[in-house]
């Protein structure tokens, strides 16, 4: 492997040196390096036998990049300064054998940004930020021809001066081609606010979409650079290395990557191999006068910028106010118990993040139910204010199931924060997540996950010390997150049609997507303001300057049209039948459960459903399995698997689905519904009672964890074949 | 009092209803003006069309937020765009965006577009856009549309022609909008201008399944014949042998390189014994290995990419593969020509010449008595099959100095079919047996280009989710595909099935339901908001011939009825038939019209329901001794 990152060493030091060329000669000896001598893994041709079946095979795939950076003197028009000029060289190279037309068509076209100057004038200085990419490709046949594109018969979709933008329909290439293809980049850049570890974060996935035989990772940065690395579940490590010129290498090579494979229940940032590595100047300007966050990679740095944060925000006491007057004076408060009092005040901080709005969400109304809050920054004042009120509390730092462990944390965004209150052996939660997020209900992502826990040390206003010790966040059990659904069914007059009356009680996290689908921003905004004896909407929104001038704009949007509710109750009754209702009607949201106080989402529907009714005879079959909707099926080529069980949370679904029979007519097959199975994955139990002409069923189907390891897979199946045979499970009406 | 006040109310209903504006869109266009005019450009001795579009939209909310776009190309220009709200001018710095303008099906095109985004605040305020623009060469004048994406109060059109120039005006789709005409003579110009007023026109409505805009939507096919300015004269399409002849000019030396192509030919053809199976070879050749590409960039839009080049980039457009197949089949010593043609989205034939009578070339093989169409861009389609949309299309075929008008046949019903045969019985409580399937013509081309759109590794599951009818418990093995590489013959599927789908046993009878594809259960028409006829993919036959054995013992005791519904557009046949050891279940859904009229959606609906209540009958079969 020396061969290949020689050859790449070569590419960047071409780069430098090549500055006065044009783009043609540039080009030129670019491909020259690529492609002139090539190592073992980008000679390839064969591929081994156990992949002749796949759409394509990546022979070999390398990327490297190159940082280099030089200070140059800069006059600005008031004053002097040293601009750093950064230049970043980066060759994505990949050989990739074409088994299919699916693949054909995915490599038959490659755009690319040519060029993109975003320099920026002030009147005679200029901040140099510019983008050039160059292009090869070249076809190995089967036979050994090699034949390389003329990438000069690229079309440009844009063409000015500053921004060009390419496309090349790759001429010739076949299904059981080889396709060698690079496309090299360079950046230079002299505006250092573009030049934060976040800006600079690239993540690679050591598992593709199809099969890698070889994977390179390549990086080298100048002696001005400061570098952050991570290797995450079981990628290996960064070989760190220092050229002659004390540059810092950082290089990788894994051989024979499978494809992988897309599973149910399962969160990739936390199974997948995967490197992330990242890099800015060492330069203390910006860190120190511009952007306190743009130098900080990694978990302690993070939490060293969020104690920053926290000593040099100015404390608002506007929410310690509110809560007072909530509470009549601060006699009333002292006097609630901590609960209620934490519940108001947990309220007001919510009512202050999602009853605000800005221009972003005058743009796009339709977005304003799925705000999510900073947690990072919400929890600063809610601690501060907390410390003020002398009530003993603790900040837990957190990763989301769903991405990055808390280990692998990089920048301030991979992570989030949780307020846990001391309250005896019963701790209270406030989680900054959604605008329907209840007191002491913490997101499903967090459950379960290993905390960082900080206990605040006030020693002044602008001093705030962290404590840390560790904490597990809790887990809410299966019963807490429930959808429980009564139906009750009655069949037409000409027996073709069922009639479901329908009332949907969610509880826990499986209402949050019901309430932002069902709700309008306007009831939402006006639970927020109701709990807590807000503004109306109308005076906040004429103190913002933003947006005081879209108020009318705002208001109108806010609110659903009778059409757009009407489309929101047919779009969740499309979701849970997977049919559309031939008549939709009597749809309306009954409790909102903005608050903790009226915790339970609900709302009721009636729709008329096609094809669930069969006519045998004089009889009828009626589907009623299906009328609670569509349950998991387990295919065959799902059995079978390694990767450990993300649960989107621990959840019941029971339905009680009431059936008027009517007169005349004899119900059986009743036994068959009389189903139970229970493991310590979950359960599925289904029973049904015919009560003078009501036949009701009762399913109830419940995942116990949210989290189970892979071993115990089989167990989760039983418990979703369970569930799948009832959902085919029929009844018969017998003519009598 | 009364009177007029009733008279009033009455007026307002009237216009609302005729309105039927879309309270859900952002604006409507409370008025309109396109101008249109014929000048003279000394400077580059040309003919050009000045044409000015003010559109006034009118917020129907608060902060309406529309795009607004004009497409333009090497012969539009984009002179000046401004727009004003309310009467003032728009924010400082406001710069509308010209960009390349790229859809889904073409690759490059020199076509671009000007656009930005149309914020109006308040309810009920106006603004109104201006567009000024220059068309370089009256070819490409080739029609003006009245309807516009957002419902229209009041719109005029006026055009101003010079008696210099010659040019026919046809009116399409005028019928039920409230379009009126007005002709005056400028005699300081001596120009004719015609203005049409419009009022209370709808918005333009994308509907799947459609006719092309020219069948919809009120507009005037423009025909530049002549002019005859400052001492020159011009000849554009007068007539259609004009617009062969500057078709024909753009088909001058389509091969560069004869050579190749006929070595090529000579390869393809070296097995071949026949003079029809080197002709196929040629054809699957091209469409096998020719990547459908389009490029359309000015000229070359319209002037085939050589075919050698497109031999070697192995991609190319419509003109390009056609080019392609005539060239290998001439190399051959075939008489192939090439020709040009509407697709059925082009409501108009050769009768009126225009750039916009076609958009799509093939090639045509005059073989025995016979012409054979050989479209290159039917990527799974055989020989001598046509798709829907070039069957029964006018063509303009190449024939020296003239042309040649032909028309594409229209095929069969019996081109596609999609043949289910299974022989089935029951085991354990489930449907076990064999099943064949058999796929023609376009059928077949859909199948084909499905298994073919999935990574090679997942189309065979991808085929079993299919044949299962997206029934959830339809287990398949031992599954056989055949005719999959081999366009010229049709496409077989064979397995053996178990399922407990279509079974349910209650005591000791079965339920059993022996069609597990259903196809058109869903396919009733929503009349209140369809406002298009519903146009099919192609012309269907789909048959079903399932035989059940009976289990011993048992005998059949409930038959659903059968479904018979026969119209000119369609049929529907169902029918299940007893014998002492077996069920025998027959199906044939035939769609034999692929234009369904919407006077004909109820009926339509209708015969839907039927179907999907023979389909919703369940045979019984009991034990003998019951």
């Amino acid at each position: 492997m020396k061969k290949p990152l020689l050859l790449l060493t070569l590419i960047l030091t071409f780069y430098v040196s090549a500055h006065a060329q044009t783009y043609d000669q540039k080009a030129s000896d670019i491909q020259k390096l690529v492609w002139d001598n090539p190592s073992a893994e980008f000679s390839a041709k064969n591929i081994p036998a156990k992949y002749n079946n796949e759409s394509a095979v990546i022979l070999a795939k390398a990327y490297t990049m190159q940082r280099t950076s030089s200070l140059k003197f800069k006059f600005l028009i008031i004053t002097a300064g040293v601009a750093n000029r950064v230049n970043k060289i980066a060759t994505y190279h990949e050989r990739v054998k074409i088994n299919d037309k699916v693949a054909l068509e995915k490599y038959s076209t490659l755009e690319y940004q040519k060029k993109f100057d975003n320099s920026l004038n002030f009147g005679i200085a200029k901040i140099r930020n510019i983008h050039e990419t160059y292009v090869g490709a070249k076809i190995i046949k089967a036979n050994g021809q090699e034949i390389v594109v003329n990438t000069n018969e690229a079309v440009l979709t844009k063409n000015t001066s500053k921004d060009q933008q390419g496309k090349l329909a790759i001429p010739g290439l076949q299904v059981g081609d080889i396709l060698d293809y690079y496309i090299s980049t360079e950046d230079s850049s002299e505006n250092g606010g573009l030049d934060s570890f976040k800006d600079n974060d690239q993540v690679f996935v050591l598992a593709n979409e199809y099969p890698v035989l070889s994977y390179s990772l390549y990086f080298q940065f100048n002696k001005k650079s400061s570098v952050f690395t991570i290797s995450a579940n079981g990628a290996p490590d960064f070989q760190r290395t220092t050229n002659k010129d004390g540059d810092e290498i950082y290089s990788l090579t894994v051989k024979d990557l499978p494809k992988c494979k897309g599973e149910m229940w399962s969160s990739p940032f936390r199974q997948f191999p995967y490197v992330e590595i990242t890099n800015s100047s060492k330069s203390k300007f910006y860190a120190e006068y511009v952007d306190k966050g743009s130098r900080s990679a990694g978990l302690d740095a993070n939490k060293e910028l969020l104690r920053t944060h926290f000593n040099n925000y100015i404390l608002d006491n506007e929410p310690q106010k509110m809560l007072k007057e909530y509470f009549d004076g601060k006699k009333g408060l002292k006097a609630a118990p901590l609960d209620s009092s934490m519940q108001v005040f947990y309220n007001i901080f919510k009512y202050r993040i999602f009853g605000s709005y800005n221009k972003g969400d005058v743009d796009d109304m339709s977005a304003i139910n799925y705000r999510t809050a900073q947690s990072n920054m919400a929890i600063i004042d809610v601690s501060r204010l907390l410390t003020e009120m002398k009530i003993p509390h603790q900040i837990l730092l957190v990763a989301s199931r769903e991405s990055n462990s808390l280990q692998n944390v990089l920048n301030f965004n991979d992570f989030g924060s949780i307020i846990k209150i001391e309250n005896g052996n019963k701790p209270l939660y406030m989680s900054f997540y959604d605008a329907v997020t209840h007191f002491n209900e913490i997101p499903a992502k967090y459950q379960g996950e290993q905390a960082l826990a900080i206990t605040t040390i006030k020693k002044n206003s602008s001093n705030y010390v962290f404590e840390e010790s560790s904490a597990t966040i809790p887990v809410a059990k299966a019963n807490e997150n429930l959808v429980d659904e009564q139906l009750q069914v009655s069949l037409s007059t000409d027996m073709q049609k069922l009639k479901v009356q329908r009332l949907v009680k969610q509880t826990g996290y499986i209402r949050h997507s019901s309430q932002r689908a069902l709700l309008s921003a306007m009831d939402i905004d006006k639970a927020l303001m109701d709990d807590v004896k807000g503004d109306p909407l109308e005076k906040r929104i004429s103190k913002t300057f933003e947006i005081k001038k879209y108020k009318d704009a705002l208001i109108s949007g806010m609110a659903k049209s009778a059409n757009d509710t009407r489309n929101d109750f047919l779009e969740e009754a499309k979701g849970q039948y997977d049919q559309e209702p031939s008549q939709l009607s009597d749809f309306k949201v009954i409790n909102a459960a903005i608050n903790s106080t009226k915790p339970v989402f609900e709302y009721t529907s009636t729709v008329v459903l096609n094809n669930l009714v069969k006519k045998a005879g004089n009889n009828f079959i009626i589907d009623a399995g299906k009328l609670c909707g569509s349950f998991v099926q387990i295919k065959d080529d799902e059995r079978q698997r390694t990767v450990d069980v993300y649960m989107p949370a621990a959840r019941t679904f029971k339905y009680t689905v009431a059936i008027n029979i009517p007169q005349g007519y004899a119900v059986k097959g009743m036994e068959e519904f009389n189903k139970q199975k229970v493991n310590k994955t979950g359960s599925f139990s289904s029973n049904a009672v015919l009560k003078g002409n009501v036949l009701t069923i009762v399913a109830t189907r419940s995942y116990t964890n949210n989290f189970e390891k892979a071993a115990d897979w089989p167990l989760i199946t039983e418990v979703a074949d369970a569930g799948f045979a009832f959902n085919n499970q029929k009844i018969l009406l017998e003519k009598l | 009092m009364t009177k007029p006040f009733f008279a009033f109310l009455l007026g307002i209903l009237c216009v609302k209803s005729t309105l039927a504006f879309d309270t859900d869109s952002a604006v409507y266009i409370s008025s309109a003006k396109y101008t249109y005019q014929f000048v003279s450009n000394k400077k580059t001795s040309s003919v050009e069309i000045k044409q000015k579009k003010v559109v006034s939209y009118t917020a129907n909310d608060f902060q309406a937020n529309i795009p607004v776009a004009e497409v333009f190309n090497n012969h539009i220009s984009i002179d000046n765009v401004t727009y004003r709200i309310d009467g003032k001018s728009p924010p400082y710095g406001f710069k509308p965006t010209y960009t390349y303008y790229g859809g889904d099906d073409i690759f490059y095109s020199d076509s671009k577009v000007c656009y930005f985004p149309l914020i109006i605040p308040k309810k009920g305020d106006n603004a109104t856009v201006t567009f000024e623009e220059t068309v370089n060469d009256p070819r490409y004048f080739t029609s003006i549309y009245f309807s516009d994406k957002y419902a229209t109060s009041q719109k005029q059109v006026e055009i101003k022609i010079p008696r210099w120039m010659k040019v026919e005006l046809k009116e399409y789709n005028f019928n039920g909008y409230n379009i009126t005409k007005a002709t005056s003579y400028i005699a300081g110009d001596d120009a004719d201008l015609i203005t049409y007023t419009i009022s209370n026109l709808p918005a333009v409505k994308n509907e799947p399944n459609s006719p092309g805009p020219s069948y919809l939507y009120p507009h005037l096919l423009v025909m530049c014949k002549s002019a005859s300015v400052n001492g020159q004269n011009f000849t554009y399409f007068n007539t259609l042998a004009d617009q062969y002849s500057w078709y024909k000019s753009l088909i001058k030396n389509t091969v560069t390189d004869e050579a190749v192509i006929a070595a090529k030919a000579k390869l393809l053809t070296a097995d071949a014994k026949t003079d029809m199976d080197k002709i196929k070879a040629i054809f699957y050749y091209v469409q096998d290995n020719i990547r459908y590409i389009a490029f359309e960039d000015g000229l070359a839009g319209f002037r085939p990419e050589q075919a050698d080049v497109v031999l070697a980039k192995k991609y190319g457009d419509c003109k390009g593969m056609a080019n392609l197949t005539k060239a290998l089949l001439t190399s051959l010593g075939y008489d192939a020509k090439l020709c040009w043609l509407g697709t059925d989205h082009i409501a108009y034939n050769y009768d009126t010449p225009s750039l916009n009578v076609d958009n799509h070339m093939i090639c045509a093989l005059n073989y025995g008595d016979k012409t054979y169409f050989l479209d290159a861009t039917e990527t799974y389609l055989g020989f001598n099959q046509y798709a829907r949309r070039i069957q029964g299309r006018q063509v303009l075929i190449e024939n020296g100095d003239n042309y040649l008008l032909k028309t594409v046949p229209v095929a069969d019903i019996s081109q596609n079919i999609d043949r289910q045969t299974a022989s089935l019985r029951i085991t354990d409580g489930l449907i076990t047996g064999e099943v064949n399937y058999l796929w023609k013509g376009e059928d077949k081309e859909e199948i084909l280009a499905g298994i073919n759109s999935v990574k090679k590794e997942k189309a065979e599951d991808a085929m079993m989710k299919y044949l299962s009818g997206n029934n959830n418990d339809y287990t398949i093995t031992g599954m056989k595909l055949s005719g999959i590489d081999n366009y010229d013959k049709d496409l077989e599927a064979k397995y053996t099935v178990k399922t407990r789908n279509g079974i349910s046993s209650f005591g000791k009878a079965y339920y059993l339901d022996m069609d597990n594809t259903r196809e058109l259960i869903d396919a009733a028409i929503k009349t209140d908001d369809r406002q298009h006829e519903y146009w099919f993919a192609h012309k269907t036959s789909i048959n079903r011939e399932v035989e059940l054995a009976l289990p011993a013992g048992y005998k059949v005791s409930a038959l659903p009825a059968p479904l018979d519904i026969v119209n000119a557009d369609y049929e529907f046949h169902v029918k299940y038939t007893a014998s002492p050891a077996k069920v025998t279940y027959s199906k044939n859904l035939l769609i034999k019209n692929t234009r369904l009229a919407k006077s004909k959606f109820t009926q339509w609906n209708k015969d839907i329901e039927l179907l999907a209540k023979t389909y919703n009958e369940s045979l019984i079969i009991k034990p003998s001794s019951e």
